[in-house]
C-alpha cells in the first residue's frame, strides 16, 4: 500500500486529480442500521436531541422524530451559563423550527464574546448566534483572533472548531485560516489503510467538516488533496459499525461534508453483490457512488486488466456500460474469462465532465468465476502390496454410497482415483480442497489429502502398513469414508459419503483414555465400601441344643447325688463360718458374672479383694473346725 | 518517673499513625482488586474505534480499561513486584514484539500470578502471540493462512471462503464459557489453531466443521494442512492450575463492530438468514468467563462429626456413622451465594478412595452434607472434595483425620453360637458351689454308725 500511495501522490500533483477508490461506502443497509440507532435512542439531554436530529437529517429522515425532539427542547431551556447546551438547543430549533424563542440569549451571548474565551466556547457562541439569526461581524470576533487562539491551544480540535466558527462569520478575511489547512492536514497519523488525527473521531470529524465549510464559505478549494480526502473517508468508514450515538453523529457529519462539497468528493467502486460470475450471472456489476452511496456525475469506467490468481495478466482496456439508474455500471465478463478461478479485476474511472470527483486509478476488485464440478471415473481398489495387483476394484458413482464393504489389511493398499470435471465444458479442473475423510466407529476423524497426478486426475493411496501407527493408532474396524470437494470457485462443494472400509491393522492400539482424562470434568462413579463379610456361624438351633446339653450335668447332679445318698449334714459342725464361706464363694462367682456383663477388670478386682478376703478367712476357719472335728 | 509525660503521648500518636498507614494500605489493596483494572494492548489506535462496541460493553460492566499501543516503549505489567492490572486484553495480532518490559516471560508470569488474558489473533499473526500460544498449549497455523470452509461460508464472503458461519453446535458444551444455548450462528474469520494433545488444560471453546481446514487460500494444497476437520480450533481457552484463565481467539474480527452489526447467512441455497449474529453475545460470555465474573467457586465452612454429635472426635473408630458438611459458594454478580449442583462428590480417601458418594444439599440449601458409615479399615484418611467442572474454577478441600480399630470392649459380647461355652462355664461354677457343699459337709453314714457305736 505504502509505495502505491506515494506514487499516487506524485502522479496526483502532476496531472488531473487521481485518487484510490474508497472501497466501501455507507451502504443503504448501514443507513438503515444507523437510522434505527438514532430512532431507538432515548432523548434525555439537549446533546442527544442535537445528535439524533442532525444524524437523522443526514440520513434523510426528520419527520418521525421531530415531534418528540421538539417537545423535549420546548420543555428544557438551556442554562444561560452553559454555552454548549445553548448551542445544542438552538441548533435543533434551527433545524426543526420548534417555535422556541431563544432571542433572550442573544445579548448575553454577544456580551460573552467580549471576555476571554477559548476556541470551543467561541464555536458554541457563534454557532448559537447564527442559529438564532443574529450575525457576528469582525468587530465582535475577527478571524485572526480565532487563528491566534487555535495556534495557542495547539490542538487539531481547536483548529477544526476555528474553521467551523470562521465559516459562520459575517465578514472578515479568511485567507490566513485557509493557509493553515495544509499544515493541519499533514499532521494526520497513518494506519495501514487510512489517515486520521491523533484525537480520534471527534477531532478528525470536526477538522474535516471545518475544512470543507471554510472552503465552501470562501469559495476556494482548501489545500487538501483528493487522496487525503479519500484516506480520511476510509477512516470514517472504518467506524461506521459503531453503536454509540455520538460516534455515529461524528461519522455522519464528516461523511456528509465529504459527500457534498465542490472540491473533493471521494468515491468508491463497490461490487453490487458478491455472487460469483458464471453462466447464470455473466455480468460484473459495480456501483460508482460517493461516500453516502449517492450518485456522482457520470464517469467512464474502464476494465483495465484482469489478473488470475496464478499471476497471468490480461490487458483489456474496455469500458463498462452505464445503467440507467446512474450508479450501476456493468461489464459482460463471462465469455472473456471462461476458465473458472479467482481473479483480480483492475478498473479505472474518469469523470466525463469536470467535477469534484477525482479520477480513480487501479481499483482492485476480487472476482470469482465459478463452475459446477462433477466427479467422473471414480473407482476404489484394494491392491496387493507386494505384487502391486488390484485384488478388488469397485466403481463409484457420485452421489450414491457404495454398498460393497471393502476390506484391507497390512499387506494391502487402498487406492481411489477420480476425475474432477467442469460440468459445462467437461474440462478437467483442479480444486483447492480434495480431502478423504475416514471416521471410525468411535467418531474419530482421520483426513487425507487426495493429490492430483495431472490436471483434474486425483489419486488417493493409503498404505495400511505405513499409516497404521501414525494415523490409525492400529485401531482395526470399520471406517466410513467420504470425499470432500470444495474450492473458491466451486459452485457446488460437497461431502460425498462413499461407503465403508474394513481395515485390519497388526498390533494393539495404544490406549490413550486414562481415567484422569475421561473423568476430568465429569462426576466419577460412586464407590460403596465393601465391608468384610462376618464369619459364618452355626445355626442357633444347634448352639441352643448344645447349650441345653451342657447344662444337663448341673441339673442332673442334685437328683443323682440325692439318689446316691449325698448329704450336707456335717454343715452344723462348722457353724456360721461355713455359711460365710459358701456365701462368699457364691458371691465370687456372681462377681464373675457381673464382670462378664458389665464391670471392668479394676472394679472387679476391687470387689474380689473384699469378697476373696472374707471367703479366705471364713474358709480357713471352716476348714480348721472341720479338721478339729475329724481329728477328734 | 523515668519517662517524661509527653513521651507516652507521643507514643500514642505514633501508634495511631501506624494504624492509619495500615488502614490505608488495606483499603488500597482491596480497592485495586475490585477495580477490575484491565490493560488493553492495541496494534494501532483505530482498533479502539473499530472494536468500540466490545470495549464499551466492558466499560459498562465496570471494567477500568487502560489502552496502550502494543509497541509503547513504557509498557510494563508490574511495578516493584506488584502487578498493575488484573486482566490483559491483547488486540494486536501482527505485532512481532511488545514494547517495554512485556515479553513472553512477562505474559506467562502474569498468568502464573493469577492474571487473566484475552488474546485475539488474525491471519497475520505475529511471533510474540505465536510463542505465547505455544506456551499455553495452542499451536497456531502459519502466517497468511486462514480457516477455510467451502460449505459453511457467509454470503458476504470476499471469495476465499474464509468468512465462516459457525453454528452454536460447534461451541463447547459449557454455558459458563460461551453463554446460554442459542441457535444463532457466529461469524469467524481468521487463523486456525490446534490444541496440544499433551496439555489436558486446553479447552476447545469453538471448533470448525468436518469440512473446515486451515491453509493459505491462495496457494494450492501441497502439504498436509495444519488443521483439518473438527480438530481445527477457532477459539481456544485455558484454565491454568492456579485458576488463571486465558482465551485465545484466532480471529480479532470476531469482536469487531463490523461483525457485531453484520447479518449472517450461509451461502448455500436455502440457508436461513439471521439479522443478528451471535458474536456480541459470545464475546460477552467469553469476557465474563475469562475475566472471572462467573464460574468462581470457593469453600466456606467444612465440618465433620459422628451422626448425632456436633464436635469432631479426636479419632473415629472403624464403622462409625459419620456426617460431613461443606459450604460451597459461587460468585454471582459480585456476590457470594451458595452454589447449587447435583454432582458434587465426596471421597473418603487413603491412597485410594474407599468411599465416593454424591453430596446432598442441606434442607436450608446453604451447604452440602453426606452421611455414611466409615469402612472397616483403620488408618489416616481424608475427607476430599475435588470438584472440577467445565467453566468453574477448580475446587479442592481435604480434611485429614484418623480412624482407629475397635477397642477390646467394643466387640460383640453375646454371640448366639457361643452359648454352650458360656453356659458350660456357669454350669461349672454352679457345680463347684454344689460340690463344695457336698465335699466339705458330707457325713458318711457308716462313720456315724461307727461313732455311734
Amino acid at each position: 500500500m505504502g509505495p502505491v500511495v506515494v506514487l499516487l501522490l506524485l502522479v496526483g500533483y502532476a496531472s488531473a486529480e487521481i485518487a484510490p477508490s474508497l472501497g466501501d461506502v455507507i451502504t443503504s443497509r448501514d443507513q438503515t442500521r444507523l437510522r434505527e440507532l438514532f430512532r431507538k435512542t432515548p432523548i434525555d439531554s439537549l446533546t442527544m436531541a442535537y445528535y439524533v436530529s442532525n444524524g437523522l437529517r443526514i440520513l434523510g429522515e426528520q419527520d418521525n422524530s421531530k415531534k418528540q425532539i421538539c417537545s423535549y427542547i420546548q420543555q428544557h431551556t438551556p442554562d444561560s451559563t452553559s454555552l454548549d447546551t445553548i448551542f445544542y438547543a438552538t441548533s435543533v430549533d434551527a433545524l426543526y423550527d420548534c417555535e422556541v424563542s431563544y432571542s433572550s440569549f442573544e445579548k448575553s451571548l454577544k456580551d460573552s464574546l467580549k471576555s476571554e474565551r477559548n476556541v470551543s466556547e467561541l464555536f458554541y457562541i457563534v454557532s448559537s448566534l447564527t442559529n438564532i439569526g443574529s450575525k457576528v461581524d469582525q468587530k465582535l470576533l475577527s478571524p485572526s483572533k480565532l487563528l491566534d487562539l487555535a495556534e495557542q491551544e495547539e490542538s487539531i480540535l481547536s483548529y477544526g472548531q476555528a474553521f467551523l466558527t470562521a465559516s459562520l462569520l459575517a465578514d472578515g478575511d479568511l485567507t490566513s485560516l485557509m493557509d493553515t489547512v495544509e499544515d493541519v492536514a499533514v499532521q494526520a497519523d497513518e494506519s495501514p489503510t487510512s489517515i486520521y488525527f491523533e484525537g480520534g473521531l471527534e477531532t478528525t470529524s470536526t477538522a474535516i467538516t471545518g475544512i470543507v465549510r471554510l472552503g465552501t464559505k470562501t469559495g476556494n478549494r482548501p489545500t487538501l488533496s483528493a487522496l487525503q480526502a479519500t484516506l480520511f473517508g476510509k477512516y470514517f468508514l472504518s467506524i461506521k459499525y459503531t453503536e454509540t450515538v455520538s460516534e455515529a453523529w461524528y461519522v455522519l457529519q464528516a461523511v456528509e461534508a465529504l459527500a457534498h462539497n465542490k472540491f473533493f468528493v471521494p468515491t468508491g467502486v463497490t461490487l453490487v453483490n458478491r455472487l460469483p460470475i458464471n453462466i447464470h450471472n455473466q455480468k460484473l456489476e459495480v456501483h460508482l457512488t460517493n461516500i453516502l452511496n449517492e450518485p456522482v456525475p457520470p464517469s467512464d469506467i474502464k476494465l483495465v486488466t484482469i489478473e488470475s490468481s496464478s499471476g497471468d495478466k490480461d490487458t483489456i482496456n474496455k469500458s463498462f456500460t452505464s445503467e440507467s439508474d446512474g450508479i450501476t455500471y456493468s461489464y459482460l465478463l463471462f465469455p472473456q474469462v471462461a476458465s473458472p478461478g479467482g481473479y483480480k479485476v483492475i478498473l479505472s474511472t474518469e469523470p466525463k465532465t469536470a467535477s469534484p470527483v477525482a479520477q480513480l486509478v487501479h481499483v482492485e476488485l476480487p472476482v470469482i468465476v465459478s463452475f459446477s464440478v462433477v466427479v467422473e471415473s471414480a473407482e476404489i481398489s484394494i491392491i496387493e502390496r507386494d505384487q502391486n495387483v488390484a485384488v478388488k476394484t469397485v466403481p463409484l458413482q457420485y452421489p450414491t454410497t457404495s454398498q460393497d464393504e471393502l476390506s484391507a489389511d497390512q499387506h494391502s493398499k487402498v487406492k481411489m482415483t477420480f476425475h474432477l470435471l467442469n460440468k459445462q465444458n467437461k474440462e478437467k479442473v483442479n480444486v483447492h480442497q480434495t480431502f478423504v475423510r475416514l471416521v471410525s466407529a468411535n467418531k474419530e476423524e482421520i483426513y487425507f489429502v487426495a493429490t492430483p497426478t495431472n490436471i483434474g486426475i486425483y489419486t488417493f493411496e493409503l498404505d495400511l502398513a505405513d499409516a497404521a501407527k501414525e494415523f490409525f493408532n492400529s485401531q482395526s474396524g470399520t471406517y466410513e469414508m467420504s470425499l470432500i470437494v470444495g474450492g473458491m470457485s466451486v459452485e457446488n462443494p460437497f461431502s460425498w459419503h462413499i461407503g465403508s472400509l474394513n481395515l485390519k491393522f497388526p498390533g494393539t492400539p495404544r490406549d490413550d483414555t486414562s481415567e484422569e482424562l475421561e473423568y476430568r470434568y465429569k462426576p466419577r462413579p460412586e464407590i460403596q465400601h465393601l465391608f468384610r463379610a462376618p464369619e459364618k456361624r452355626p445355626p442357633t438351633v444347634v448352639s441352643f441344643t448344645f447349650a441345653v446339653l451342657v447344662m444337663a450335668p448341673v441339673v442332673l447332679l442334685v437328683p443323682v447325688w440325692l439318689l446316691l445318698g449325698g448329704n450336707i449334714l456335717n454343715i452344723t459342725l462348722s457353724g456360721p463360718w461355713a455359711i460365710m464361706f459358701h456365701v462368699g464363694l457364691i458371691g465370687i462367682f456372681g462377681l464373675y458374672y457381673l464382670f462378664w456383663v458389665q464391670l471392668n477388670m479394676f472394679q472387679t478386682l476391687k470387689y474380689l479383694i473384699i469378697l476373696g478376703g472374707v471367703t479366705f478367712i471364713s474358709g480357713n476357719r471352716m476348714l480348721r473346725q472341720i479338721a478339729k472335728y475329724r481329728s477328734a | 518517673t523515668r519517662f517524661p509525660p509527653h513521651s507516652t503521648q507521643r507514643n500514642k500518636m505514633e501508634s495511631f499513625k501506624w494504624v492509619l498507614v495500615l488502614l490505608s494500605l488495606i483499603s488500597a489493596s482491596t480497592g485495586s482488586k475490585s477495580g477490575k483494572k484491565t490493560l488493553v494492548l492495541l496494534e494501532n489506535l483505530s482498533i479502539k474505534e473499530t472494536h468500540s462496541v466490545f470495549f464499551s460493553d466492558l466499560i459498562s460492566r465496570d471494567y477500568q480499561l487502560v489502552f496502550k499501543l502494543a509497541d509503547d516503549s513504557n509498557l510494563a505489567l508490574s511495578k516493584y513486584g506488584e502487578y498493575l492490572y488484573d486482566h490483559l486484553i491483547i488486540f494486536a495480532p501482527s505485532v512481532e514484539e511488545f514494547g517495554g518490559s512485556v515479553d513472553m516471560m512477562a505474559l506467562t508470569d502474569f498468568v502464573d500470578h493469577g492474571g487473566n488474558i484475552l488474546v485475539a489473533a488474525s491471519s497475520d499473526v505475529g511471533d510474540i502471540l505465536r510463542d505465547f500460544a505455544m506456551e499455553i498449549g495452542i499451536e497456531p497455523d502459519e502466517r497468511e493462512t486462514a480457516v477455510i470452509d467451502h460449505l459453511n461460508y457467509d454470503i458476504n464472503d470476499r471469495g476465499d471462503h474464509t468468512l465462516l458461519v459457525v453454528d452454536p453446535s460447534n461451541l463447547i458444551n459449557a454455558p459458563l464459557i460461551v453463554g446460554k444455548k442459542t441457535n444463532i450462528p457466529i461469524l469467524y474469520q481468521g487463523l486456525g489453531l490446534v490444541a496440544d494433545p499433551d496439555n489436558p488444560l486446553v479447552l476447545e471453546i469453538m471448533t470448525g466443521y468436518t469440512t473446515s481446514y486451515s491453509y493459505s487460500p491462495t496457494r494450492s494444497i501441497e502439504d498436509y494442512p495444519h488443521a483439518v476437520g473438527k480438530s481445527t480450533l477457532l477459539v481456544a481457552g485455558l484454565q491454568a492450575r492456579n485458576n488463571a484463565r486465558v482465551v485465545f481467539s484466532g480471529s480479532i474480527d470476531l469482536f469487531s463492530n463490523e461483525f457485531f452489526a453484520s447479518p449472517v447467512q450461509k451461502s448455500q441455497v436455502g440457508s436461513k438468514e439471521y439479522q443478528q449474529n451471535g458474536n456480541r453475545a459470545l464475546s460477552e460470555a467469553l469476557t465474563q468467563w475469562v475475566f472471572k465474573e462467573i464460574g468462581i467457586l470457593k469453600i466456606g465452612e467444612v465440618k465433620h462429626h459422628l451422626q448425632g454429635d456436633n464436635e469432631p472426635p479426636a479419632a473415629y473408630t472403624v464403622m462409625d456413622d459419620v456426617y460431613y458438611y461443606i459450604e460451597i459458594q459461587e460468585l454471582v454478580e459480585g456476590m457470594w451465594v451458595s452454589f447449587t449442583a447435583s454432582d458434587v462428590q465426596l471421597e473418603f480417601f487413603r491412597i485410594d478412595p474407599f468411599v465416593r458418594t454424591f453430596l446432598n444439599k442441606t434442607s436450608d440449601g446453604k451447604a452440602y452434607y453426606a452421611k455414611f458409615k466409615l469402612p472397616d479399615v483403620y488408618g489416616v484418611f481424608q475427607f476430599k472434595v475435588d470438584y472440577r467442572r467445565l467453566g468453574y474454577t477448580h475446587l479442592f478441600s481435604a480434611t485429614q483425620m484418623s480412624v482407629r480399630p475397635l477397642e477390646h470392649t467394643q466387640y460383640e459380647r453375646f454371640i448366639d453360637s457361643a452359648y454352650p461355652y458360656y453356659l458350660s462355664a456357669f454350669s461349672m461354677m454352679i457345680g463347684v458351689v454344689l460340690f463344695s457343699f457336698v465335699f466339705l459337709h458330707f457325713r458318711d453314714p457308716n462313720e456315724r454308725k461307727k461313732k455311734d457305736n
